[in-house]
């Protein structure tokens, strides 16, 4: 099987932990003035 | 691909996405803070560096991997930005929201898919449609990232 990015389980969820983290932290530091 | 449809492929992620910084430039003003110096550096990083990394087969991953990453999240800041405006007007409903300049990055999306798939088209018959890249990979993110930020936005006051 090809895959074109391969970081193993440890690096998959370390990525993911960081990636939702910023997308929470986003999500509450975006406050629009309406 | 041949050179020639590259190129062209090139040039219109070029305009695209200047398009896109050139509306960033007009719509926010920088004076109105920190919020609004983020639109514009990320289309920025999108205009340069993705080209850049689009210009070679080994790096197209990434740049395709980025320019997918950059129009999730400038669809969802978009969204939620007209729907912070309330703004709601024009000959259709949403045509005076975010909506169209949402629909101009699917755009630079489906651009990038086309230049990584000239680079990468023979590899692909091997790709399971849930592996990074595939198509099934793209919509959970394309649904579950938004989610998130939702979330963050909510819980997180």
């Amino acid at each position: 099987m090809m895959r074109y990015f391969y970081l193993g389980k440890p690096g998959w969820f370390l990525l993911h932990a960081a990636a939702i983290a910023f997308t929470f932290w986003l999500g509450h530091w975006v406050r629009f003035r309406p | 691909m041949t050179r020639g449809q590259r190129s062209a492929l090139l040039g219109a992620l070029v305009a695209v996405s200047l398009g896109g910084w050139l509306l960033h430039a007009r719509i926010h003003p920088l004076k109105a803070g920190l919020v609004m110096v983020v639109p514009l550096s990320a289309a920025s990083a999108d205009v340069v560096v993705v080209t850049l990394l689009f210009l070679s087969r080994g790096t197209a991953k990434l740049a395709y991997l980025l320019n997918g990453l950059f129009a999730i999240y400038g669809i969802t800041t978009m969204t939620h930005f007209g729907l912070a405006q309330g703004a709601n007007v024009g000959a259709l409903p949403g045509l005076a929201t975010t909506l169209p300049v949402s629909v101009v990055l699917f755009g630079d999306f489906l651009v990038g898919k086309a230049l990584f798939d000239g680079y990468w088209a023979e590899a692909r018959t091997e790709v399971k449609p849930w592996n990074v890249l595939a198509p099934a990979w793209w919509l959970a993110h394309f649904i579950l990232l938004p989610i998130v930020y939702t979330l963050g936005h909510l819980l997180w006051k």
